[in-house]
């Protein structure tokens, strides 16, 4: 397994777009590095840069301390899982698996040792010799995991590996994916939109916007400290409250210049007469062991904010209701920046 | 800020050249550099019958008499309206067909085989057989009739070419979204003007494409008639390419054949450019 | 009524196009004297005599030979080395990719006629008129620009990723190209090759300019230069025209989607 340097990466296209603005990060080997952010902010690029499939305008990608910048995609012995898993149609499942061992000359009994095994893990076995269109989503995605697996890589790109599969499958292959990081330790480069992913799956994150990277962390880390607002309200689910102070002065002691951040979890339900603040809920969505409301302060109306209470909360609509948020838990954001504020208290 | 190339990409470029080079210069080769010599050609007078005479500098003297000849206009008139009615019968009739196939039909693969069959034989076979039809054996009326042996003719190019017309209109149309037809017939809309407001609009790029197309084949014609009439009665049908075809390979006057050569060249190039900046879209180009 | 009415104007339209080769077939297949008096539609006997006497006091089987041969080879030739430059022009990254697109799609535009009179100087000083190549290189100016627009159409549809997977799992450009890319593309390679076979059976000028003698005619130009003793002999020519129909006819019902696929895959964008 290999460490993935980046430094300074940039790239415009020809047309003008410019998707990287000089994007550094230091991969450690063996972890699983999860880059996230909404589309078009790049994530795709910095991967398709670390395989080799485009080359920066300038910057450098290191594997290992060793310049790759400008080796062709078939040298750098990366392996990727593509979004729509791109397995070739024209070949059985088998020969996908060895297509890569092939190319390198890797013993066929090697090869055939290695498919064996991997097939066995994921549990294709069974399907070696069928062609990819006969195969259902699951297991063409199993399939483009064993490809990338058997080659025994310096490091796995996945681009985007679970938002083709069923919502039901997916929870399960993300912890199949979690386990598998585990047992090979193998350096892993996770592109996702999705922020769930990002969270359970990631040694580390980084979240992207615009080509460039908001923050680096742990994921308990970004989460419980977002750098600035945008993190703030990209990561966690459902997302933070983000109001301008002055709008709820009785929440923060600077009220000029600042943007308050609020997780739903972190609000309180009480009687009206027992709130800091005083609302009125407009939607109740049920969801199961906790409910998500929507509601309208007072003053100012229409500001919404949304708040999880438990589940057997008895709330009603239209109902006036008195919210409670504990000082520590609220986030202070510069208004102009967007950066995070020390909070007081 | 200029790239500087990595590897990776200049080795990519390389053999990218190494890939394209052998039918770029068999292009070069067989087509571009024959038309250049056409044109310096064109500026020489090379009679071959009177070798004598050398092949002197004339510069544009060709062109000048090509524009003062009788017979040049009349075969660029005949070409102009060969290339108008055949194109206005083939996107009618294509249109027509295309509509027609492009419905749930048992039969569609055959259908589409048996349509395409005249479109696939040689236009020689084409010409002769509507030759054999318009012939009658009591000496025939139509082939010497100097307005009426164009009948034949424009039959036989429509009765050749439609099908291809067909064809590209029929992939418009099958590009086109059925549930906009669905939206309009909630709408209210009955099928003439859902055939005007959804069908026909939609459909321009294929019929632009199928006119230009047709319009730069029809304007180079030539087998189609030298089988059919030979320019006859007399010149009477003689499109542009036959007379320059004449005066090149019987009356052996290179360079004024070339001037004539050369005038169809720089009318289908340009129509050919006009295709290419309006429907040839960046997009679809790259 | 109305439902009807569109399948029945359709085949009428099809029969329409298909009546004159059933004419022609039905006139072929008549003795010479139903060709003078009446024509009748439907033959009272069939007889083979046209057919015989084409093979027999025409033999008629060079033309198709030579035809055979030069259609054959100049798809090969504008196939192999158009899928290459086709697959550069529609993969590889590199400049003036548009502008040769762009030129190569008016060359094939050009009018035969403009550049037939210095190919013919051209291959009379090579010696290579009333030739095999002498056809072959001339109708490759119309053979290498279809198949390489043809062509691009068609590798330009295959997904992008398969062939980065290709190069991710350690395969050279070259490799991807012949591992990946050719099988991928195999519909698309016969359609391309189906229809410059097509398009090279059916020529015309190249093939009436560059050859001399009935041993090295094409099948169209051996058929337009039928001379009778006295009079046009309609019974062999017609039975010419069904000869020389019978194998693209055959092409298009057995590839009659591929044609269409390829037909359409480079003419209408979008």
């Amino acid at each position: 397994m290999s460490s993935i340097t980046l430094e300074g990466l940039s790239k415009t296209f020809a047309g003008g777009g410019v998707a990287l603005h000089n994007v550094s990060l230091a991969i450690d080997a063996g972890e699983l590095m999860v880059m996230v952010g909404p589309s078009g902010s790049g994530k795709s690029t910095v991967l398709r840069l670390i395989a080799g499939l485009d080359s920066p305008s300038s910057g450098r990608v290191l594997l290992d301390d060793q310049d790759v910048s400008h080796l062709p995609p078939q040298d750098r012995d990366l392996a990727m899982v593509f979004q729509s898993y791109a397995l070739y149609p024209h070949l059985t499942v088998r020969q996908n698996l060895s297509f890569g061992l092939r190319m390198r000359r890797v013993a066929a009994s090697e090869i055939a040792e290695r498919v064996a095994r991997t097939s066995a893990t994921l549990g294709i076995d069974q399907l070696l010799d069928r062609k990819p269109s006969q195969l259902s989503g699951g297991q063409r995605q199993r399939v483009a995991l064993g490809r990338a697996i058997v080659r025994e890589p310096r490091a796995f790109l996945f681009d985007e590996p679970l938002s083709n599969l069923d919502p039901a499958l997916r929870g399960d292959t993300r912890a199949e994916l979690a386990l598998l990081h585990r047992r090979l330790g193998t350096t892993v480069v996770y592109v996702t939109h999705d922020q769930e992913e990002a969270m359970t799956l990631g040694t580390r994150i980084a979240v992207m916007r615009n080509g460039r990277i908001e923050q680096v962390g742990a994921p308990l880390e970004v989460f419980r400290e977002p750098a600035n607002s945008f993190v703030a309200g990209f990561v966690g689910s459902p997302a933070m409250n983000l109001l301008a102070a002055d709008t709820v002065p009785a929440l923060s002691v600077a009220k000029v210049g600042v943007i308050l951040g609020v997780r739903p979890h972190d609000v309180g339900v009480v009687p009206r007469d027992e709130g800091v603040i005083t609302a009125r809920v407009r939607v109740i969505e049920p969801l199961g062991s906790t409910t998500l409301l929507h509601v309208e302060l007072h003053d100012p109306r229409d500001t919404v904010l949304r708040v999880i209470v438990p589940g057997d909360l008895r709330v009603t609509l239209e109902e006036d209701v008195g919210l409670k948020v504990d000082p520590k838990r609220v986030h202070v954001f510069d208004a102009a920046t967007g950066r995070r504020v020390q909070t007081q208290g | 800020m200029p790239q500087r190339m990595s590897i990776a990409e200049s080795r990519e470029v390389r053999m990218a050249w190494l890939f394209a080079a052998p039918a770029l210069l068999a292009i070069a080769l067989v087509a571009a550099f024959p038309v250049l010599w056409t044109f310096w050609e064109s500026l020489h007078r090379h009679d071959l019958r009177l070798p004598w005479l050398g092949r002197p500098f004339v510069g544009l003297s060709n062109y000048r008499e090509a524009f003062t000849d009788a017979r040049a206009w009349s075969a660029i008139a005949h070409t102009l309206f060969f290339t108008a009615t055949t194109v206005s019968a083939e996107l009618a009739l294509g249109l027509a067909l295309a509509l027609g196939l492009n419905r749930p039909l048992r039969a569609r693969g055959p259908l589409r085989a048996a349509a395409l069959l005249p479109w696939a034989m040689p236009t020689v076979v084409a010409a002769l057989i509507w030759r054999f039809m318009f012939e009658s054996p009591g000496g025939s009326s139509w082939f010497v009739d100097p307005l009426a042996a164009w009948v034949p003719i424009v039959l036989a190019d429509v009765w050749k070419m439609m099908p291809f017309v067909a064809l590209l209109l029929l992939a418009g149309l099958q590009n086109i979204d059925h549930s906009m037809y669905e939206a309009a017939a909630l709408d209210g809309a009955g099928p003439v003007r859902q055939f005007a407001f959804i069908t026909l609009p939609l459909l321009r790029p294929a019929i632009a494409a199928a006119v230009v197309f047709r319009s730069l084949d029809a304007f180079r014609v030539f087998d189609v008639i030298y089988v059919m009439t030979g320019g006859g009665p007399g010149t009477a049908t003689e499109p542009i390419s036959l007379y320059a075809f004449t005066a090149l390979f019987r009356d052996l006057r290179f360079g004024f054949g070339s001037a004539l050569a050369m005038m169809v060249f720089f009318v289908s190039f340009f129509l050919a450019l006009a295709w290419i900046r309006l429907l040839a879209t960046p997009e679809s180009v790259t | 009524m109305r439902r009807w009415l569109p399948t029945f104007a359709t085949w009428l339209l099809v029969g329409a196009g298909l009546f004159p080769l059933y004419w022609v077939v039905a006139a072929s297949l008549g003795p010479e004297s139903s060709l003078f008096e009446g024509r009748s539609v439907i033959p009272s006997v069939i007889v083979f005599d046209h057919y015989r006497a084409l093979f027999d006091e025409r033999d008629f089987l060079i033309p198709i030979r030579n035809s055979l041969i030069v259609a054959s080879a100049t798809t090969l030739l504008a196939v192999t080395a158009g899928s290459l430059c086709a697959y550069a022009l529609a993969r590889l990254r590199f400049r003036g990719k548009t502008t040769i697109l762009a030129a190569v799609l008016a060359i094939s535009m050009f009018p035969q006629v403009a550049i037939v009179s210095p190919l013919f100087l051209a291959l009379r000083a090579a010696g290579l008129i009333n030739t095999y190549p002498g056809l072959i290189l001339p109708y490759l100016t119309f053979a290498m620009p279809l198949s390489i627009w043809l062509l691009v159409g068609f590798f330009r549809q295959l997904p992008d990723d398969i062939e980065e997977a290709g190069l991710i799992d350690g395969a050279s450009r070259i490799r991807t190209f012949w591992e990946i890319v050719v099988p991928l593309s195999w519909p698309g390679v016969t359609a391309t090759a189906i229809l410059t076979f097509l398009y090279s059976w059916n020529e015309f000028l190249f093939a009436l300019s560059f050859t001399l003698e009935p041993e090295r005619y094409t099948v169209p130009v051996a058929i337009a230069l039928f001379r009778g003793q006295y009079q046009v002999a309609w019974g062999q020519i017609l039975a010419a025209a069904i000869v020389a129909t019978i194998p693209v006819a055959l092409l298009v019902l057995i590839a009659q989607r591929r044609i269409v696929g390829g037909l359409t895959a480079g003419a209408v964008k979008g």
